[in-house]
């Protein structure tokens, strides 16, 4: 039989589309983060308590929603003051590039500083998609266990920050704190590890000054590049 | 269920590669998938199957393999085969120091017809 080699990557195409999206956002020194996570673990509540400390630091943002159906989760955060638009998904279980593409015509880049792209709850597809962010967040919440970051290596290794969630639930639950920081480091040996409680407060501030420094160092190699 | 997806891309860049007028009706689609892509053949199969595709596609069988995950130590250059990827070496006990040689490919080889 006749045989053609290609050699190919799969997702050639949506890699091409990240890319692009890639440049539009270091072009104008805008910090994007992907924010990837099981369902119920935290990511709404998050943004809801970062929402008002990232206005009063005067960063402008965008949050772009990923949900299949609703969206409930626009609504929070509207409600919490942040511009939100709204990503259906549909049947499929992540966001792709081509979404994210459509979703940055409706904001306009050029006022903001930093995007949050906060993915459809699942910790297995939405690590597969590049969507052009400057780095992936993993959240790992205290109910879900320990052992998560081995079941889902894929994810901890891409990520460049792991938030450790509901922490006030570690006395109700048999989680292993020390092994999940093990288990982290294992398959992500530079990450940095962020533990929280968007309930108690703990760890927010923490998180704003990453960001902080993050948007800061993306506007200095900005700087340097228009200059 | 990112299956489904994967197999829309698929099926886009096959199209485009098959347009040539040298290739007919295609028989076996060659893939590599590293097995940290999590990919089920089972689903990816029949989402092909399934799929909405240009003529010469229809009845095409995908031949999936599954690559290890294999990582080399950039430290003492020993490889290592593992079933869960850790960033570690176990010969000389460096961490952060490894790349990946296989297991996270999401190739297409070629295509038969």
């Amino acid at each position: 039989m006749p045989f053609k080699v290609i050699k190919q990557n799969i997702l050639k195409f949506n890699e091409d589309r990240a890319d692009k999206i890639r440049r539009t956002l270091d072009k104008r020194g805008v910090f994007m983060v992907n924010i990837i996570s099981s369902p119920g673990s935290g990511k709404t509540t998050l943004l809801e308590k970062v929402t008002p400390l990232l206005k009063s630091e005067e960063i402008s943002f965008a949050i772009l929603a990923g949900d299949c159906f609703t969206s409930n989760d626009a609504v929070r955060l509207d409600k919490a003051g942040a511009k939100v638009t709204q990503i259906n998904t549909g049947n499929a279980c992540h966001i792709d590039a081509q979404l994210i593409q459509k979703a940055l015509k409706e904001v306009n880049i050029g006022e903001l500083d930093f995007v949050i792209v906060e993915n459809v709850g699942n910790m297995v597809c939405p690590a597969e998609f590049d969507l052009g962010e400057d780095c992936k967040i993993a959240l790992l919440s205290v109910p879900e266990g320990h052992d998560k970051p081995l079941k889902y290596p894929l994810l901890f290794k891409e990520s460049e920050l792991v938030i450790i969630n509901k922490l006030d639930l570690l006395k109700q639950t048999d989680f292993d704190l020390e092994q999940c920081e093990k288990n982290i480091f294992k398959v992500n040996p530079k990450v940095c590890i962020l533990k929280m409680s968007c309930r108690n407060g703990r760890g927010i501030n923490a998180f704003v000054k990453w960001i902080k420094e993050r948007i800061s160092n993306k506007n200095k190699s900005f700087d340097l590049a228009t200059s | 269920m990112h299956e489904l997806t994967i197999t829309k891309n698929l099926i886009s860049v096959l199209e485009k590669e098959t347009v040539s007028h040298e290739i007919g009706k295609v028989k076996n689609v060659y893939l590599e998938v590293g097995k940290m892509r999590y990919i089920v053949p089972e689903i990816m199969n029949a989402s092909f199957e399934n799929m909405p595709k240009c003529e010469k596609l229809k009845g095409a069988k995908l031949k999936i393999k599954i690559l290890p995950i294999m990582i080399q130590c950039v430290n003492c250059k020993k490889e290592f085969e593992l079933d869960e990827y850790e960033d570690f070496c176990r010969s000389c006990n460096s961490k952060g120091n490894t790349c990946i040689i296989s297991g996270d490919e999401f190739n297409l080889k070629g295509i038969e017809w």
